[in-house]
Order: C-alpha cells, then sequence, then structure tokens
C-alpha cells in the first residue's frame, strides 16, 4: 500500500469523468514507480517504454475499473507489456549490452558498509538489480518500487503469489549480500542478516 | 540506520525504493500523455468496454494470502467484487465504482 494510494483512486476517478487534470495528477503519482520499474528492465529506453505505455493507458482509461491500488497494477501490467514488446524487438536487432562494465563496479575493499550504502545511487541500484536474474528483478521492483502488494504483482506477471513472495525475497537477499560482500564481509551463510560491525 | 539496513529487509526496501524512484516527472513525458488523454476522450474511446485484464476490482483475492495461488489475470471465479455487475461498463459506458474502502493487509 503506498501512502498516495487515496489521492491517486481519486485523480483517476476524475479523469474517467473526463477530467485531464484528474489525468495529469495520475500520472505525476504514477509514472515515478513506473519508471523505476522499467530501467529495471530496459535500462536506457525506459523513458520510451513508459510513454509508449502512457498513450495505451490514456486511450484505455475507461476501461479501467479499480481504486488507487488496482490502477499501479493495471498501468505496471501495460508498461510491463510495452516492456517485453520492445525486448523482442531488441532480440531481432540487436544493440550492445545496455549495462556498461563500469556501472557494475561497486566500492572496492576500502569502502565501508556505510558507505556502500550511502552511495546508493540510482545508477547503482539500478546496477545492483540488473545483476538478479530477471523474475527476482521484476518481483522486487513491481513490489518496492511500483509498490503493489504480492497479490497485484503475482497479477502483472502471471504468476502465483507464492512464486512471486520468493522471488522478491530471493531478490532482496541477494541485494543485501551483494552489498555486504562487496567491503569484505562475508555475509552469514543463506541469508543477509550479517549484523556484525565492519572489522 | 545504515546497519539496519544491511540486516533489515525493510530498510533495504526503502533504501531501493528511494534510489530508483525518480521523483521530478518530465514534464514533457506528461504533455503527451494528458494530449493523448484528450484525444482518447473526445473521440469517444473512453467509453469502450471493460476486458477481463481491466478489472482491478479485489482482483488481488483481497489480500487474504492463504490459498490464493490462482493462476493471475484470469477471470477465476470468486475474483471478487460484485458478480452481478461482472466487468460490463454501466449503461452508459461510464465506470462502475471502486470499492470505498478496503482493508488490504500489508504484504
Amino acid at each position: 500500500m503506498q501512502p498516495y494510494d487515496g489521492e491517486l483512486g481519486d485523480a483517476v476517478a476524475r479523469a474517467q469523468r473526463g477530467d485531464e487534470t484528474g489525468f495529469a495528477d495520475a500520472y505525476r503519482l504514477v509514472q515515478p514507480g513506473l519508471l523505476g520499474y522499467l530501467r529495471g528492465i530496459v535500462g536506457d529506453d525506459a523513458e520510451d517504454v513508459a510513454s509508449d505505455a502512457w498513450l495505451e493507458i490514456a486511450r484505455d482509461l475507461g476501461r479501467f475499473k479499480g481504486d488507487g491500488a488496482g490502477f499501479r497494477g493495471w498501468t505496471a501490467t501495460i508498461a510491463r507489456h510495452r516492456a517485453l514488446d520492445h525486448l523482442r524487438r531488441l532480440r531481432v536487432r540487436p544493440r550492445p549490452a545496455v549495462l556498461e562494465p563500469d556501472v557494475l563496479e561497486l566500492p572496492g575493499p576500502h569502502d565501508t558498509h556505510d558507505q556502500a550504502l550511502e552511495a546508493l545511487s540510482t545508477e547503482r541500484a539500478l546496477a545492483l538489480v540488473r545483476t538478479l536474474p530477471r523474475d527476482q528483478a521484476e518481483a522486487v521492483l513491481l513490489r518496492v518500487v511500483v509498490g503493489l502488494d504480492g497479490p497485484s504483482a503475482a497479477r502483472v506477471l502471471g504468476k502465483s503469489p507464492g512464486a512471486v513472495r520468493t522471488a522478491s525475497h530471493r531478490g532482496l537477499r541477494g541485494l543485501a549480500r551483494r552489498l555486504t560482500v562487496r567491503d569484505g564481509t562475508d555475509p552469514a551463510p543463506g541469508g543477509p542478516r550479517t549484523r556484525g560491525e565492519p572489522t | 540506520m545504515n546497519d539496519e539496513a544491511r540486516g533489515d529487509p525493510v530498510a533495504l526496501e526503502l533504501l531501493l525504493a528511494d534510489a530508483m524512484r525518480e521523483e521530478a516527472v518530465d514534464t514533457e513525458g506528461q504533455r503527451r500523455a494528458v494530449a493523448a488523454f484528450r484525444a482518447a476522450r473526445d473521440a469517444g474511446r473512453h467509453r469502450a468496454r471493460t476486458r477481463d485484464r481491466d478489472d482491478w476490482r479485489e482482483a488481488r483475492g483481497n489480500g487474504n494470502g492463504a490459498g490464493d495461488e490462482r493462476p493471475a489475470g484470469h477471470g477465476a471465479p470468486g475474483r471478487g467484487g460484485d458478480p452481478g455487475r461482472g466487468t460490463d461498463p454501466g449503461p452508459d459506458g461510464t465506470p462502475a465504482p471502486a470499492p470505498s474502502s478496503r482493508e488490504r493487509p500489508r504484504p
């Protein structure tokens, strides 16, 4: 549940009555999370894919039924379909990998835990997320960045809530481990819950 | 705080959400989306019929967790809402009202 879901539901209802200000409000509330999700799937092409998705959202708005949380799920589904179409087109005409190797450079051994975490810039967060298997990355992004609950994320991905819950847990554990391992502290086997002070 | 982030999945989630969500919205993108909205509205496209995939009322099993393992996205029985209303729009094509309130437990 996102803090803005009530406001979003209201904006969507106004838009469905024909009020373009309501639609603009819905855009402002949804776009940051949607763009973050798309960056995790299509990298630098996220803005173009989001733009395509919004054309479809704008066209089909009258078809949607639901509240603010439902609108997040509906729009994420549309965005995901546009992203997958985009990836299929790229496979037909391959381009260089989206991620440059230096983007994947994480803090060196001199970095402390705190530095690693404080420096979690958008770019590094994206690079970290993209090291995950795609099912895990998508589950984490839908839950954490778009703000969907488990069943909604499952519906977007066409999977069972249990499968998405597992993928999300594994993804978050993987991210925590990458953050921890990089400064030379071995995480406890099987989990990120290493609480020891840096040595 | 960072110590917590390392060991606490919730703190890590907050950190990630902060990093991945860009709050400054691109006004040109918004302008294009609103223009598309206006064009669709004026062409009457917003009266289109609701398809199963567009109905997100109670579509998440109401978050009660247990037993909610059916395939997502299909019009399975018990998908919630008002079964009598189905997914048809109202007589004038306007959307049915969303449930006024609903308790959904946190994931």
